[in-house]
C-alpha cells in the first residue's frame, strides 16, 4: 500500500464503550464506600472484604478489601493482617484515624509497594494487580499495599523459537519476569523501561524497553506516538499491538519482529532496537526490523562465524525455495519446458502420463493438502498427533501418487517448499510467504516465469517502499550501504564487528574496541597499536 | 515518498534507463550497417552521449535540481515553458509507448506467443503503474538490486559462451569507412541520449550538482556493457550471420551451454530482461508523469498516473501495432526526435541560462 | 484511505483476475506434448517430406515408470512421416495423425537427405531460425537415402535415439576429429559467411535393414548400426559432393578442427611405407595466411602439433632422439598427405568449406572488396596454392622405451 503521509491516521479517540463513570472521590463514611464498590464491582465470588474494628475507644474501623488468587495469601495475612491487628499503638486509645493511617503508612505495613489513592478509579486498577486495599471509616483517602503474587508459569524453554547452544530460558506470560530477564542481561544504568496499560477492559501492561542514547529517539517517539493513540478495550496477545502501531497496514510482510528469547531480545536492543514486552503473552516485539532482522536467529552468533554464514545462506535460499518452488515448477512443466534437460523433463512426462489434473490444479491441491495437514497437526490433541504423520506422509503422499492422482514430482516440490518453509526463523515472515506461494503459483500458471518475474517485481517495489518506523525495509541492501552487509548473507566473526550498524536509524557507534582477531601472543605484541580511545557511548 | 537518490543508484538508473530495449533493438541495427566494426559504432556513440550527458549535467548543476520546466518558465517565461512542457511530455508520451511496444513485441515474439497482447499491455501496465505510485526512491532501490544481478549473469555468459567464442570474427577491423560507421552510431546515439531523462529526475537527486558525473559514468557503464553484449554477439556469430537474428543478443544466449546438463538458458536471461524492463518502463513512466505534473502546475500526480498509463496503452496497442513501423521509427525517425528532445532541448536551456546571466549582470551593472 | 477507493480499486482488479484466471493461453501440459528428439527432411515429389521422432514417455526412457508404469515392449520413441508443399505445412500434418503437439525445444538432430540437399536447404535452416522453439543448437546430417529411415533405428544403450546421434558425434569430434559436429547455426553461419560453404557428416545405416522393433534390439551385435560416415558438401544452399573419411580428417587439419586425433604412420618411412605406428595427437593449431602472389593466392598452411607415440610395430630404441625426429618427420608427411588429398578433392567440388574466403577477407580487406564486386571469388579459388607446412612433436612415447618387437629380435 502506497503510505500517505500524516492523513491516514487518525487522531480523534472515539470512546469505547465501556461502563467508565466520572470520578468518583471516596466518602468519609466506610459503609458508603464499601457499597459503592460492591456496587461497582458487584459481589464477585472472588472478592475478600474483611472488616475490621479496633478494641479501642473510639475504636479504629478499617475495611480490607483484596481479590482471592491475585494476592498472596501469606502475605496478606502475615505482612497485612497480622501486623495492623496485633500492633499495640493502633489498638491503644485515643489515636486519631489520621494518625492511624500515617502510622500504618509509614511504620506498620512490611511490604514494598504502598500507595494512598483517593478515587475509586485509582483504587479499583491497583485492585485488579493484586494490591490489597484499607479503607478507613472517617477519611477520604484509602492505602493499597502490594500483596500481588498471583500463581506463574515457571520460566521454560521457548517452545517455538529453541536453539541447540544457547540459553533456555524464554519469556513467561508475566510482564515483570520479562523485564527482569531483559535487566538480567542488561546490567546497565541506561536501560529503560517504560510502562504504559493500553486496553479499557484488559487494562493490560506493556513495556517499552530499550537502551538510552542507542536506540534512536526518532524512532522512540513514533513507537509512543502510535502506542498511546491506540485506543481499544482489548489487548490481549503481542499481535493486537503489532497490527496497531506496525508500518504499511496492507503489506503481507512483517514489520515488527516478535521473540519468546530474552537474549535475542536484548540483543535486538544492543543493536538499537525498542522492545515491547507485553503482559499476558510470552511474545515480546522487537521494532524497527528490517527485511533481513528475520533471517537472523540469535542462535548465530552462540555458534561459530562460517557455520552460521553457511546457515544464513541456506535460510535464504529457503526462502526462495519455499516462495517460488511450486509456481516454478509449473512455469516450468508448462510453460517453458525447453528449460529442463531432456532427460528430466521425459521422466517428468512419464510421470504425468494419467495424471488427470492439470499442474497447476495437482499443485494447489496438494498445497492446500499440507496446509490442511499442517493446521491439523496444531490443533490435533498431543496425544493423537502421531497419526497425522501417518496420514500425511502415507496416505496422502504415497498412497495419491500410486493411485495416479498426483505425480511423484509434485509430491517431492510441495514437501520440500514445505519443508523450506520451516527453515527460516521467524515464523512471521515463513507465514506471509505461505500466502504470496499461492499467488505465484496462481500467476505462473497463466503467464509462466513471465508471470512469475511480473510478480516478484511487484514484491521487489513493494518491500522497497516499505519502512519499518522510518528504517527501509530492504536496508541495507537497497539502499545499499556495503559495510553493514558484514551481518546480512554471512555473519563475520565477532571481532570483525566493530561497529554497530546504523540501520535503525540510531547512530553508528562503535560496538567494541578494534583490532581483537586472536593473535599469538608475540605478532600481537608488535603491530599492536596504541589502544584506541574507547569511543562507544553506548553500554560497553 | 519523496526520498533522494543517491548518486550511486542514479548512475544505475542511467543504465537501466537506457540499456534494457537497447541490448535488444541495438545490435541487429548497428550490425546491419557496420558487421564486425559495430564495436567502434557504440564507441563513438558513446562519446557522443557523453556530450549529451555533459549538456543535461550542465543544465542541472544552473538548475540546482530545481523542477525543470519550472526553471525554463523562470528564466524564460511561462508560455514558453508550457509550450515546451507539452511538446515534452508527447515525447515522453510516444518514447513510453514504444518501450511497452518493445516490450510487448519481444515477449509475443519470444516467450507468450498466443496470450492476447491486450492482457500483456493490462498487466504491465498495472504493474507500472504500481511501481511508479511507490515513488522513485523506491524504483531506484530495486533498480539498484536488479542490476546487483549483473554480477551473476555476466558470468554465466561468458563462461557458458567460452567455447564458442571466437576472436577472428571481429576482423577486419576498419572495414568500413567513417561514413558507415558514423550512421551506424546515429541510432545507438539515439539510445545514449536518453540519459536526458536525468532533467526530470533531478528534483529527487540528492546531489544534483554531480548530474554530469552521474550521466557519465552510467553511460560508461551502458557502453562496456553494449560492447560485452554486441562483441560476443559477433564473436560467436560472426558479422554476418549476426544479419539474421533478430535478438541477436539473446540468439547467443540460445547456444550457451555450461557443462552437458546446463543449457537452453534463454528463459533464465529473458527473465532477468523482464525485470529491467520493467524498471525502464516506470522510470519512463515516472518521467512522463513528472513533466506532466511540471507543465500543468498540479501538485500531486498520483491521480494522473493511471490516466497517463491509459494513454500510453492505447497508443503502444493502436499507434505501433505493425513492427515494422516501430523498426523503421527506430532506425530512421528515432534519432531527429530524440535529437531534438533531448539534445537540442537542453543546449536551448543551457544557452538560455547563459543568456540570462548575461543579461542580469548587464543589469545590475548598470543599476 | 477512504474505504470506498479501496474497495473500488478491489474492484477493479477483479477483471483482471478473471481474465488471468480463464487465461493460460501458452500453456501446454507435459502429458499433452509430442516431445521431438531428431527430425528428418527428404525431398520427394516437389514437396517437403518430414519425419518426426516422438519420445514416448510411458515406455521407461527415463529408466523409471511413474503411475502409467512403463511396459518394457513398447518402443521408445515412435515416428511420424508428413508430407507437404512447406515445412510448416507439413508439421502442421502431424497433427492430423499424432495425439500429441509436437514440441521441437528438445530435437536433438536434423537429418536432410540427399535428395533435399541438392534441392536446396534455405527454407530449411530459415524456419529453424525462425520458429520459435526450434533450436539453432541441434546437430545436422547428411544422409545418402531416406532420411526418415534413420531416424527408425533402434539404438542400443540409449534409448532417446536422437541423444545419442549427438553424443556420438561430440564423441567422435572430441576424440577423433574426423569431422566437426555441425550444429544449424555453425551450418547457417557457414552457408552466411564469404565462403558459402559447409559442411555436414553423412549418418548412415550399416546394415541393410533398420531395426525398428524394440525385440531386435535385444541381441549383443546388432546386424545393423548407426554409423557416421562421410562428409557431405554443401555450396551455396545445395549439395555439391562427398569428402571421404581420409579427406575429411585433411581438411579438419587445414580449419583447425582438430581437438585429438589419431594418425597411423609408417614408423620408418625409409625401409617401408608400412603404416605401423599410431600416435595420439594432442594439440594442434593451424593457422591459414593468404599471401598474394602476383596473380593468385597462396595459402601458407601451418600446422603445429604434439601428442603421444602409443603403438609401434618396428624395431625402434626411443632412447636415440633420431628415431624419434624421424618419425615426426613421417608424421608431417602424413599429415601433409592428408591436407593435400583433401585440398585437390575441395578445389575439385569448388566449394570453399576450407574457409578461404574468410581469411582472405580478413587479412586482405581491399582486394576482397574487388573480388567480391567482381563476383570472381570461384576462379581466384581454384587458382589458390596451398602452401602447407606441418610440424609435429612426439612429446613422450608412452610408457615403454623399446618397441616390443626389438625386444623380441634380441
Amino acid at each position: 500500500m502506497p503510505q500517505e503521509p500524516k492523513k491516514s491516521r487518525q487522531t480523534t479517540k472515539d470512546p469505547v464503550e465501556t461502563s467508565v463513570p466520572a470520578p468518583l472521590p471516596l466518602k468519609l463514611s466506610l459503609e458508603d464506600n464499601l457499597q459503592e464498590f460492591s456496587r461497582r464491582i458487584g459481589s464477585s465470588s472472588d472478592i475478600v472484604i474483611r472488616h475490621y474494628k479496633s478494641e479501642a475507644k473510639p475504636p479504629l474501623t478499617l475495611a480490607f478489601i483484596y481479590i482471592d488468587g491475585l494476592v498472596n495469601a501469606d502475605t496478606v495475612n502475615q505482612a497485612v493482617l497480622q501486623s495492623l491487628m496485633e500492633n499495640s499503638t493502633l489498638n491503644g486509645d485515643s489515636i486519631t484515624t489520621e494518625a492511624a493511617f500515617n502510622l500504618i503508612k509509614e511504620h506498620i505495613l512490611p511490604v514494598g509497594g504502598v500507595k494512598e489513592a483517593r478515587t475509586l478509579e485509582v483504587l479499583l486498577p491497583l485492585l485488579f494487580d493484586g494490591y490489597t486495599l484499607i479503607l478507613f471509616e472517617g477519611l477520604q483517602v484509602a492505602l493499597a499495599a502490594d500483596t500481588s503474587g498471583w500463581e506463574k508459569r515457571s520460566i521454560n524453554e521457548p517452545t517455538s523459537q529453541g536453539v541447540i547452544r544457547g540459553p533456555k530460558e524464554g519469556f513467561t506470560e508475566s510482564l515483570r519476569t520479562g523485564t527482569a530477564m531483559l535487566r538480567r542481561r542488561l546490567k546497565t544504568a541506561d536501560l529503560r523501561i517504560e510502562e504504559y496499560t493500553i486496553g479499557q477492559r484488559t487494562g493490560t501492561g506493556i513495556a517499552l524497553v530499550y537502551l538510552k542514547g542507542l536506540a534512536s529517539e526518532q524512532v522512540l517517539t513514533e513507537i509512543r506516538r502510535r502506542l498511546n493513540a491506540i485506543n481499544t478495550d482489548a489487548i490481549l496477545e503481542s499481535n493486537y499491538i503489532e497490527e496497531f502501531i506496525q508500518d504499511g497496514g496492507l503489506t503481507p510482510f512483517p514489520t515488527i519482529q516478535n521473540t519468546e528469547r530474552p537474549d535475542a531480545m536484548a540483543g535486538g536492543i544492543l543493536e538499537g532496537q525498542v522492545g515491547i514486552v507485553i503482559d499476558g503473552t510470552p511474545f515480546a516485539l522487537l521494532a524497527p526490523s528490517t527485511f533481513f532482522n528475520f533471517f537472523q536467529s540469535s542462535e548465530d552468533y552462540y555458534q561459530r562465524y562460517d557455520i552460521s554464514s553457511f546457515l544464513r545462506l541456506i535460510r535464504y535460499g529457503a526462502f526462495f525455495v519455499s516462495m517460488l518452488l511450486p509456481a516454478l515448477y509449473i512455469a516450468v512443466t508448462t510453460f517453458h519446458q525447453e528449460m529442463l534437460p531432456t532427460t528430466l523433463l521425459i521422466s517428468l512426462a512419464a510421470q504425468r502420463e494419467g495424471v488427470p489434473l492439470p499442474a497447476f490444479a495437482e499443485a494447489l491441491l496438494m498445497e492446500l493438502t499440507f496446509d490442511v495437514l499442517r493446521e491439523a497437526g496444531v490443533r490435533m490433541p498431543r496425544t493423537i498427533g502421531p497419526a497425522i504423520s501417518i496420514v500425511g506422509a502415507l496416505v496422502l503422499g504415497q498412497a495419491a501418487v500410486q493411485a495416479g492422482l498426483v505425480s511423484a514430482a509434485m509430491v517431492i516440490v510441495v514437501s520440500f517448499t514445505a519443508i523450506s518453509n520451516f527453515v527460516i526463523p521467524s515464523l512471521a515472515i515463513a507465514n506471509s510467504i505461505r500466502l504470496i506461494r499461492f499467488v505465484m503459483m496462481f500467476i505462473a500458471a497463466s503467464l509462466g516465469l513471465f508471470g512469475i518475474m511480473s510478480f516478484l517485481m511487484v514484491l521487489l517495489i513493494h518491500m522497497a517502499g516499505l519502512r519499518s518506523f522510518g528504517v527501509p525495509y530492504l536496508s541495507p541492501v537497497a539502499p545499499m550501504i556495503p559495510r553493514y552487509l558484514k551481518d546480512i548473507f554471512i555473519r563475520v566473526p565477532l571481532w570483525g564487528m566493530n561497529m554497530r550498524p546504523k540501520t535503525n536509524l540510531g547512530k553508528e557507534t562503535r560496538r567494541q574496541s578494534p583490532h581483537q582477531k586472536p593473535q599469538p601472543a608475540e605478532d600481537a605484541a608488535k603491530p599492536s597499536p596504541a589502544q584506541p580511545k574507547p569511543q562507544g557511548e553506548g553500554p560497553a | 515518498m519523496n526520498g533522494k537518490i543517491g548518486t550511486t543508484q542514479a548512475v544505475l538508473l542511467v543504465v537501466n534507463t537506457i540499456l534494457p530495449t537497447a541490448t535488444v533493438v541495438l545490435p541487429i541495427i548497428i550490425s546491419t550497417y557496420t558487421e564486425q566494426d559495430a564495436p567502434l559504432a557504440i564507441i563513438l556513440s558513446t562519446l557522443a552521449g557523453l556530450l549529451i550527458a555533459w549538456i543535461v549535467g550542465t543544465v542541472i548543476q544552473n538548475s540546482n535540481g530545481a523542477p525543470f520546466l519550472d526553471w525554463v518558465g523562470e528564466k524564460s517565461s511561462p508560455v514558453v515553458s508550457v509550450i515546451l512542457g507539452l511538446l515534452m511530455l508527447q515525447f515522453y508520451l510516444d518514447t513510453t509507448a514504444t518501450i511497452l511496444r518493445e516490450f510487448v513485441n519481444f515477449l509475443k515474439d519470444n516467450v507468450l506467443i498466443n496470450t492476447p497482447i491486450t492482457v500483456l499491455v493490462i498487466l504491465i501496465l498495472f504493474i507500472t503503474i504500481y511501481m511508479v505510485r511507490q515513488g522513485i526512491e523506491a524504483i531506484a532501490r530495486v533498480n539498484s538490486l536488479v542490476i546487483l544481478l549483473y554480477l551473476f549473469f555476466v558470468p554465466l555468459y561468458l563462461l557458458g559462451l567460452y567455447s564458442d567464442l571466437n576472436v577472428h570474427h571481429l576482423l577486419p577491423m576498419f572495414d568500413h569507412s567513417l561514413a558507415e560507421i558514423t550512421l551506424a552510431s546515429l541510432t545507438p546515439t539515439a539510445w545514449m541520449s536518453e540519459v536526458a531523462v536525468l532533467l526530470f529526475l533531478a528534483p529527487y537527486l540528492q546531489y544534483p550538482q554531480r548530474a554530469k558525473i552521474i550521466g557519465w559514468t552510467g553511460l560508461l557503464f551502458v557502453a562496456i556493457l553494449m560492447m560485452l553484449i554486441l562483441i560476443t554477439a559477433l564473436m560467436v556469430f560472426g558479422p554476418e550471420f549476426i544479419k539474421l537474428s533478430a535478438y541477436p543478443g539473446f540468439a547467443t544466449i540460445s547456444i550457451l551451454r555450461v557443462g552437458r546438463f546446463i543449457e537452453k538458458l534463454d528463459i533464465l536471461f529473458i527473465s532477468y530482461w523482464v525485470l529491467s524492463i520493467y524498471l525502464k518502463f516506470a522510470i519512463f513512466l515516472f518521467v512522463t508523469v513528472e513533466c506532466f505534473k511540471q507543465t500543468f502546475r498540479v501538485s500531486s500526480s498520483r491521480p494522473f498516473i493511471g490516466a497517463l498509463g491509459l494513454i500510453i496503452a492505447l497508443e503502444c496497442l493502436f499507434s505501433w501495432q505493425s513492427s515494422a513501423k516501430l523498426n523503421n521509427y527506430n532506425q530512421e525517425g528515432r534519432f531527429v526526435v530524440f535529437f531534438l528532445f533531448n539534445v537540442l532541448v537542453p543546449l536551448g536551456a543551457v544557452l538560455l541560462n547563459r543568456l540570462h546571466k548575461a543579461r542580469s549582470k548587464r543589469k545590475g551593472l548598470e543599476t | 484511505m477512504n474505504k470506498p477507493g479501496t474497495l473500488l480499486r478491489l474492484l477493479l482488479c477483479l477483471p483482471l483476475l478473471s481474465v488471468l484466471l480463464s487465461g493460460c493461453w501458452d500453456d501446454r501440459e507435459l502429458n499433452e506434448l509430442g516431445i521431438t528428439s531428431g527430425s528428418a527432411y527428404d525431398w520427394e515429389d516437389n514437396q517437403w517430406k518430414a519425419t518426426y521422432q516422438v519420445i514416448n514417455p510411458s515406455s521407461g526412457a527415463s529408466g523409471m515408470g511413474g503411475s502409467g508404469g512403463g511396459s518394457t515392449s513398447s518402443p521408445p520413441f515412435l515416428t511420424f512421416t508428413v508430407k507437404g508443399r512447406t515445412i510448416m505445412e507439413a508439421i502442421e500434418r502431424t497433427n492430423l495423425t499424432s495425439t500429441r503437439e509436437m514440441f521441437f525445444s528438445h530435437s536433438r538432430i536434423t537429418v536432410i537427405g540427399e535428395s533435399l540437399a541438392r534441392h536446396g536447404i534455405n527454407q530449411l535452416i530459415d524456419m529453424f531460425l525462425r520458429k520459435q522453439d526450434a533450436r539453432e543448437t541441434v546437430f545436422v546430417f547428411i544422409s545418402q537415402g531416406d532420411a526418415g529411415m534413420i531416424l527408425d533405428q533402434l539404438m542400443q544403450m540409449t534409448k532417446n535415439q536422437g541423444a545419442g546421434i549427438q553424443l556420438m558425434i561430440e564423441q567422435e569430434s572430441r576424440l577423433l576429429s574426423y569431422y566437426p559436429g555441425t550444429r544449424l547455426y555453425e551450418l547457417a553461419m557457414a552457408l552466411s559467411s564469404e565462403s558459402k560453404s559447409a559442411v555436414l557428416p553423412e549418418i548412415l545405416l550399416t546394415g541393410s535393414r533398420t531395426m525398428d522393433e524394440t525385440s531386435e534390439t535385444a541381441v549383443t551385435d546388432l546386424p545393423s548400426r548407426l554409423a557416421l560416415g562421410r562428409l557431405g558438401v554443401i555450396k551455396g544452399d545445395t549439395f555439391a559432393g562427398w569428402l571421404s573419411q581420409k579427406q575429411a580428417f585433411g581438411l579438419s587439419f587445414l580449419t583447425d578442427n582438430i581437438d585429438s586425433a589419431t594418425i597411423a604412420f609408417p614408423s620408418r618411412p625409409a625401409t617401408s611405407d608400412k603404416l605401423d605406428a599410431s600416435f595420439i595427437l594432442q594439440n594442434s593449431a593451424t593457422t591459414v595466411h593468404p599471401v598474394w602472389d602476383k596473380d593468385h593466392y597462396v595459402m601458407e598452411v601451418n600446422v603445429k602439433g604434439s601428442g603421444v607415440l602409443t603403438e609401434l610395430g618396428s624395431v625402434m630404441d626411443l632412447n636415440d632422439r633420431k628415431a624419434i625426429s624421424e618419425m615426426e618427420t613421417s608424421l608431417e608427411q602424413r599429415v601433409l598427405e592428408l591436407m593435400n588429398n583433401a585440398w585437390a578433392e575441395v578445389k575439385r567440388l569448388g566449394a570453399d568449406v576450407t574457409g578461404f574466403a574468410v581469411r582472405v577477407h580478413r587479412s586482405d580487406p581491399k582486394r576482397w572488396k574487388q573480388i567480391e564486386k567482381e563476383k570472381s571469388w570461384d576462379s581466384v579459388f581454384q587458382e589458390i596454392e596451398l602452401r602447407p607446412q606441418v610440424s609435429i612433436e612426439i612429446e613422450r612415447t608412452g610408457l615403454s622405451n623399446k618397441s616390443f618387437k626389438s625386444v623380441q629380435q634380441k
